[in-house]
């Protein structure tokens, strides 16, 4: 079934019914058809070419980067004495933190029963993993002597030598490598009953041993929905702890040191709040043109949209809690290191990106306090992106401020990034969609089976035209589907 | 026996058990003996042992023979193993047949020497790596340098080293273009000279000129009364860029003959320099500071007091406790108004210096400064016979003449001024002029590089041109190699024999440390050789001498010996003597000086040009030393580049925002644009010119480009200052590259911090708050009692630590080049130093505070900053040496994810290179800012300066890669890494002169005696204001420098608990102070 040409609008709320998170009056199968239509198609939309074209050109850019860089050392980039962080981290940060919209969406948001999170939640954990993809580069590179990067890692060697268990650098490693590796499980486990979609409807032998060998054998029997089940609610539990500690543990990096601006305990909440806030614009980011471009209206809804757009403005205010709360911290606390970074921020020589950070990421989402700005996609598209490039600038605000100006002014000094941290930057982007774009063409990028069971057919008592109380009407209760069937 | 037979059953035979390896038992009773451990393992239990344990190696160790080739393989692909790692240059190496007496390999041993510069020479200790000299180090038993160097001495050893060296003698290629040159072999050479100055002698010398340098070497003196006799025509001619000049005429004017002033500073409670930056002099400063910090430290409850007037800020002027910034043209007319009023306090006049008493009635009374004239002659009239007036040399004669007086009727000659002669050049630079009017035939110029260093109108290059043939002996294809006829390269002071004169007159020896690595020849054998002379080698000629000098008993060879041990010729200062002012021989004296004080230049619109020699490359001669180009200006922090220093005043005039801002600068008809400095404490109406920059690429692959030549400006007639210049702005801006005060950074709130900070980071207080309260400094900032969070190491080695005396740091910079030279530190270029990645393991931090006018420099540095404040006359400077404190916390270590920096067992932080994989996390967590990153192949890529063609700001980390000259590679000292890409490094308290020290002591039986261990840092600093040692030891200076009540702990908030502690600044400014 195609794409539904209008724009449905489900995002109304009437006391004592639900608004329906599947539009378009689809059934069991046309949803898969229209899910599977993307992969079956003879060949993507010429948007996706363009876009891929584009991607693939400036993952290109992203490998030459890195070439040169290795080749000539980390000088190329525009780093000084006391600023040995810039765009490096920055980055690493920008994109570990978009990474956590995804786990928060599918992890924390089961577990809380937020049945809305079906239809955006495969290609949310996507992104979760291309991000921290991405976001794994840059500690690799940003070292002086990549070639052994190896060393952080805690492996028998004949040095006799651990690394230094006391720097957070090295949490950093352990957090991300555990947060890279639950998030790819999670996402593939989650993926299986899709993928024996995929291998039964496949019309070529290549596909069919490919998604056969992905769906692990999947039969749809009772026994393997069970399992299912039973793995996916054990993973959303190891993945919710891991959605604070990451940001937490990255925000370490910082925290622990003793750099005014970085020295501060309420990092790993700022962080966390920080991150899921990034990361949800991303997936609107994400989310706005990839439903019109592959026919998803009916499954990612309006409604989907409006709802990110709330917790964008509500994450949106945590932040902009957290800022000012340094500010008065580097008052209330009369360490006058820490308050002279803060007016410097301000007033200093980068006043202009901590003014860009807070009019993107504190001003801009206030708009999301108007529904018709919620609910136009142009306009939150907007705004989302303003909010991408804000929660960048965060993480350059705190870095290069902090280090551009510490302790003796007789070491300050103007970090100015070169063109090759640029293009580092922009080439990370090629990365990041490349992938994802290869995951729209070739997984299921949405949750089929999932989204399926909040639809009102899944309920077992349901007839297509009966009158169903509305409270009943898509009501799914996981647990009954954990009760060990009948010997 | 075949393999398979190896393993059958039968074989194993008895071992089924267990192996048993081949013992002495086990050998056949009739073999009795074995011969060798082969023999021995021949055994049939060993074969066994082996078939069972290495089967496949058995056709290999079965037979004795085929083990042996199996072991020479082995051996044979281990060594090409070891060989493919192996570090050391394959090189052709000529063993020595018999070690020499002493000379052990690897083991440095020191040579005494000396380094002349400007006619004064310093004493120096070198120290010699296999045959390679490495480190310049201070003579100590020398008795007027006293063990100490200064900047450019400790640099000197790298210009040994550098490849653009003149490497072979030359001819101009004949019908060939200027400065095209063919190679002439050494005994071609030679013979062509042989008989050139074989027909010059025929002839008495007629048509031939002499060019060269002053020296103040006795030899050299021999050869030139010798030249008067052997060539009675010739001319000799002398030149120096900075001359002596104004200093001898003004105090042969005083005492009829031509006098040197001798300073004694430790008898001085006040000094009053007249535009005389006299710790820095060369050849003299290192002294001063000395004897000046020495009684700066309070320690008895005492300073003495320093008065500096002068036009732009100095290092002397930066010590001073008052300073008055004044036109150098004005500096005369300060003197006579200090004249008046301390004749008006009642001061006696010398009854001889009379004539000189009506030209000071001429001068206004008001003066430059009524306050400041009135401070300095009541402190003066305070302390007669223990002040003292001294005058920079750039002040005309009548000024040097005033001082003179002065000092004689404040009763300080004798008492903190004392005189010598002085040697005076043969022949001066204005006789070239008449020279070159004549048709010359030969002009001979022994090193120097006067078609640079000479005024534009005395035109050397013409009389070069006009003479038949001119001979130019240097040590670079230069200027003046470009022009002349023939040329042929001068030996290195450290590849030469040779002597010179201290300031005081000691004879000092030069004796060389290395074979000619081009070989040079020296001034003194070419002399020798155009005299005919039966001595030809230098070593020769200097015994000659000696011996001439020592007279002619038998014991005079002992006595050579002596000398050469010490590096000095034993009671050879000229006698000091309190010479008094003699009545004068006419009306010259007096006429000069009221000429002088009626000359009242007109101020509008135009400026006073000041021509002064740079910290660095002095007149330009170091400018192809990349350690001198690299190190910051002890004042501006400049690398690379001089620069114009102006007054914020002047700068707001003329419309200057930035350091950088280009000005256009007209005097007579020639101009020169240079990037301006906008420098607290310049002179109003005075404009700075620092000498020695701007070499075009005949200067060398370092010095091109690098900064802007004034000499345009500068004319014979007024070498040092010049009046009525035009100043306009240009527009246009050149990129600086400073390593303090970056002008990106700068903000309104950044330098009131800077403001706040600076008084917290260098503690500094009056010797009557001192006395008042001792402690006063470890109370600026308070700390709460910081109780560890775990029980700490127990450390019972040694506790190495340091104590940095501010009150004795002058800033002079020295600590940093030795550092440099001692810990192989690359020298990064002028780029990467704009970029912020110089990579000095000690920097001095430079604050100027508490003043209006400093916010106004640095305001007017930032963008969109509006006009400078009103300039406060009043400039403080203060600095504070910055290197690694080597924390008992160390931030450093504790967010280093791979253990690279660590504690050692002493508490030094140690960096290991090895492990390190770089991730700045340590610099970025260090508050002191010490660490250096190596952010390219830093001793051969890219981004070396000799890939560097005066480019600013090309796209960073070309690709092309430019090695370090072998000849380069030779300075490494091999007792330090020399680090890679990528690793961060930083000071290491010179852990391998520890180490050195160490073994030492353990060889002898004995623990390290205090202060035997000096880091490089420590062993030059003039004034001794770095005290290193050990801190377990109660009674080490350092411990007890540390518990001085001045210690403070820098950033102590922060609990690092550094092993560095500073001393607080003290400053004696007099009671009644502004």
């Amino acid at each position: 079934m195609a794409a539904h040409p209008v724009e449905i609008d489900n995002t109304w709320e009437r006391p004592g019914e639900r608004a329906p998170l599947v539009t378009g009056g689809h059934t069991f199968a046309s949803l898969t058809d229209t899910v599977c239509a993307v992969w079956e198609a003879p060949r993507p939309p010429r948007a996706w070419y363009i876009a891929f074209t584009i991607s693939v050109a400036l993952l290109a850019v992203f490998g030459a980067m890195i070439g040169y860089l290795i080749i000539n050392g980390v000088g190329v980039w525009g780093l000084n004495n006391p600023t040995g962080w810039g765009f490096d981290i920055t980055n690493f940060v920008f994109w570990v933190g978009i990474g956590h919209a995804g786990t928060l969406i599918s992890a924390i948001l089961f577990l809380f029963r937020q049945k809305w999170r079906t239809s955006i939640n495969r290609f949310a954990e996507a992104m979760t993993i291309f991000a921290v993809m991405c976001a794994g580069v840059f500690p690799a590179i940003h070292v002086g002597r990549v070639w052994l990067v190896y060393w952080l890692a805690p492996y028998p060697n004949q040095m006799a030598m651990w690394p230094q268990f006391k720097s957070p650098l090295l949490w950093d490693v352990f957090a991300v490598s555990t947060y890279a590796t639950v998030s790819l499980l999670f996402w593939y486990v989650g993926m299986i009953p899709d993928l024996a979609t995929f291998r039964d409807r496949a019309r070529t032998r290549l596909k069919r041993i490919i998604y056969g060998l992905l769906a692990l054998g999947w039969t749809g029997s009772s026994r393997h929905w069970h399992r299912f089940e039973r793995a996916y609610l054990i993973l959303a539990a190891l993945a919710t702890p891991l959605v604070l500690s990451v940001h937490s543990v990255v925000s370490f990096d910082f925290a622990v040191s003793q750099l005014p601006g970085w020295h501060a305990t309420i990092f790993p909440p700022y962080f966390v709040a920080g991150a899921i806030f990034g990361g949800f614009a991303m997936v609107v980011t994400l989310a706005v043109p990839a439903r019109a471009l592959f026919g998803l209206r009916d499954l990612i809804t309006l409604r989907h949209l409006e709802n990110m757009c709330k917790i964008i403005l509500l994450t949106g205010l945590i932040v902009g809690y957290a800022y000012a709360m340094e500010f008065f911290i580097a008052w209330y606390s009369g360490n006058p290191f820490e308050s002279f970074i803060f007016r410097s921020r301000a007033l200093g020589p980068y006043a202009w990106a901590y003014w860009t950070m807070i009019a993107c990421n504190v001003l801009a989402p206030q708009l999301f306090w108007f529904k018709r700005i919620r609910t136009s996609q142009l306009a939150m598209f907007l705004v989302v992106m303003a909010i991408n490039v804000g929660m960048w600038f965060e993480r350059f605000v705190i870095i290069v401020t902090s280090l551009s100006q510490d302790f003796l002014p007789s070491s300050w000094d103007y970090y100015r990034p070169t063109a090759v941290e640029l293009l580092t930057l922009a080439g990370s982007f090629g990365l990041f969609f490349t992938l994802f774009l290869l995951f729209c063409r070739y997984l299921p990028m949405v949750a089929m089976a999932e989204v399926k069971t909040v639809m009102p057919h899944a309920d077992p008592h349901a007839h297509p035209h009966a009158h169903v109380p509305a409270t009943r009407r898509f009501d799914y209760n996981p647990d009954e589907f954990d009760q060990e069937p009948p010997a | 026996m075949s393999l398979k037979d190896g393993l059958t059953p039968e074989s194993r035979g008895p071992d089924r058990d267990g192996v048993s390896l081949p013992l002495l038992t086990s050998r056949p009773a009739a073999a009795g003996y074995w011969r060798s451990l082969d023999e021995l393992a021949d055994t049939p239990e060993f074969r066994r042992f082996v078939e069972n344990e290495f089967p496949s190696l058995l056709p290999e160790l079965q037979t004795p023979a085929s083990r042996r080739t199996f072991l020479k393989l082995m051996g044979a692909s281990l060594a090409l193993a070891g060989l493919a790692a192996c570090r050391w240059p394959r090189e052709t190496i000529l063993p020595a047949s018999r070690q020499p007496v002493n000379r052990i390999p690897g083991e440095t041993v020191q040579f005494a020497t000396g380094f002349e510069l400007a006619g004064a020479a310093l004493g120096l200790l070198v120290t010699s790596y296999d045959g390679r000299p490495l480190k310049i180090e201070g003579n100590p038993q020398h008795p007027f340098s006293r063990g100490k160097t200064d900047l450019i001495a400790q640099a000197t050893v790298l210009d040994l080293y550098d490849p653009d060296r003149l490497a072979q003698p030359g001819r101009r290629a004949s019908g060939a273009a200027r400065g095209t040159f063919e190679n002439v072999p050494w005994p071609d050479f030679d013979a062509f000279v042989a008989a050139h100055f074989a027909a010059l002698r025929e002839r008495g010398g007629a048509g031939l000129v002499v060019l060269t340098e002053h020296s103040s070497s006795p030899t050299l003196a021999d050869l030139r009364a010798r030249f008067g006799t052997v060539l009675p025509q010739a001319v000799w001619i002398e030149f120096e860029t900075l001359s002596r000049d104004h200093p001898r005429a003004g105090l042969r004017a005083a005492f009829g003959r031509p006098t040197r002033a001798q300073l004694d500073l430790p008898a001085a409670d006040v000094i009053v320099s007249l535009d005389d930056d006299f710790l820095m002099s060369p050849g003299t400063g290192v002294r001063l500071a000395g004897e000046f910090a020495a009684r700066r430290r309070a320690a008895d409850g005492t300073m003495n007091r320093l008065y500096v007037v002068e036009t732009s800020l100095t290092v002397t002027g930066a010590a001073a406790d008052h300073r008055l910034p004044l036109r150098s043209s004005d500096v005369g007319v300060f003197a006579a108004v200090l004249a008046r009023a301390l004749l008006a306090l009642g001061v006696d006049w010398p009854a001889h210096a009379a004539d000189l008493r009506p030209a000071l009635e001429s001068v206004d009374a008001a003066g430059p400064d009524p306050h400041f004239v009135r401070l300095v002659a009541a402190d003066l009239n305070r302390h007669r016979g223990r002040s003292l007036l001294t005058v920079g040399l750039r002040q005309p004669p009548a000024v040097h003449l005033l001082a003179a007086v002065l000092n004689e009727a404040l009763g300080n000659v004798g008492a903190t001024v004392t005189y010598t002669d002085d040697l005076s050049p043969a022949g001066r630079i204005d006789d070239l002029l008449a020279a070159g009017r004549a048709e010359l035939d030969t002009l001979l110029i022994l090193g120097g590089n006067p078609v640079w260093h000479l005024p534009a109108e005395l035109d050397l290059p013409g009389l070069i041109a006009r003479t038949k043939t001119s001979l130019y002996f240097g040590t670079h294809a230069d200027e003046t190699a470009a022009l002349c006829g023939w040329r042929a390269p001068l030996a290195h002071y450290l590849e030469s024999w040779g002597d010179a004169r201290a300031y005081d007159g000691t004879v000092t020896l030069v004796q060389p440390l290395i074979e000619p690595l081009f070989g040079g020849r020296t001034v003194s054998e070419v002399v020798a050789r155009l005299l005919g002379d039966d001595v030809t080698s230098a070593y020769n000629l200097v015994r000659r001498t000696f011996r001439a000098a020592a007279g002619a008993g038998p014991e005079w060879e002992a006595a050579w010996r002596q000398s050469l041990h010490d590096g000095l010729v034993a009671g050879s200062a000229w006698p000091r003597e309190p010479r008094r002012i003699v009545p004068p021989a006419d009306t010259r004296r007096a006429d000069e000086l009221r000429a002088l004080l009626a000359q009242r230049p007109a101020r509008e619109g135009t400026f006073e040009l000041v021509f002064v020699p740079d910290y660095k490359l002095y007149d330009g001669r170091f400018a192809n030393n990349g350690w001198l180009q690299e190190l910051p200006d002890p004042i501006t922090k400049l690398t690379w580049d001089n620069a114009a220093l102006v007054s914020p005043a002047d700068a707001a005039k003329l419309g200057i925002r930035t350091y950088g801002d280009a000005l256009r600068i007209e005097l007579a008809g020639r101009s020169v644009q240079i990037p301006a400095y906008i420098l607290p404490g310049q002179a109003e109406g005075s404009i700075t010119l620092p000498l020695g920059y701007g070499r075009g690429a005949l200067g060398g692959v370092v010095a091109a480009d690098a900064g802007t030549d004034v000499r345009p400006l500068r004319t014979a007639a007024a070498p040092h200052v010049a009046l009525g210049a035009r100043i306009s702005g240009t527009g246009q801006h050149r990129v600086l590259a400073t390593t303090q005060d970056h002008h990106a950074i700068a903000s309104a709130i950044g330098d009131a911090e800077t403001q706040r900070r600076a008084a917290h980071l260098i503690r500094e207080g009056t010797l009557a708050e001192y006395r008042a309260r001792p402690d006063f400094a470890a109370h600026a900032v308070h700390l709460p009692p910081a109780a560890p969070l775990w029980t700490e190491k127990d450390w019972r080695g040694h506790r190495w630590g340091m104590a940095i005396d501010l009150t004795a740091c002058i800033g002079c910079s020295a600590c940093v080049v030795a550092c440099q030279a001692e810990n192989n530190i690359p020298v990064v270029g002028k780029d990467e130093v704009a970029r912020g990645r110089e990579m000095h393991w000690i920097r001095i931090d430079r604050y100027f505070k508490n003043t209006r006018a400093a916010a106004a420099h640095h305001a007017t540095g930032h963008d969109g900053a509006g006009a400078p404040a009103p300039l406060e006359p009043v400039i403080r400077v203060a600095f504070q040496p910055m290197t690694c404190h080597h924390c008992e916390t160390a931030p450093c270590e504790s967010v280093c994810p791979v253990a690279a920096t660590v504690h050692d067992e002493e508490g030094l932080n140690v960096m290991v290179y090895n492990r390190c994989v770089g991730t700045r996390y340590c610099s970025n967590n260090c508050p002191y800012k010490v660490r250096r990153f190596n952010w390219f192949w830093n001793h051969h890529g890219p981004a070396h300066p000799r890939s560097r063609r005066g480019r600013t700001r090309p796209p960073p980390g070309k690709l092309r890669q430019e090695l370090l000259a072998d000849i380069e590679k030779l300075q490494h000292n091999p007792d330090v890494s020399v680090r890679s890409r990528g690793v961060m490094e930083k000071c290491t308290f010179c852990t391998q002169r520890i180490n050195a020290v160490k073994i030492r002591a353990r060889n002898e039986g004995r623990a390290p005696r205090d202060g035997e261990i000096v880091p490089a840092c420590a062993q030059v600093c003039p004034t001794e204001a770095i005290v290193f040692g050990d801190l377990a030891d109660p009674d080490s200076r350092v411990s007890r420098l540390h518990a001085e009540p001045r210690a403070y702990i820098i950033l102590g908030e922060l609990n690092t608990q550094p092993r560095t502690q500073y001393l607080a600044k003290l400053r004696n400014p007099a009671e009644s102070d502004v």
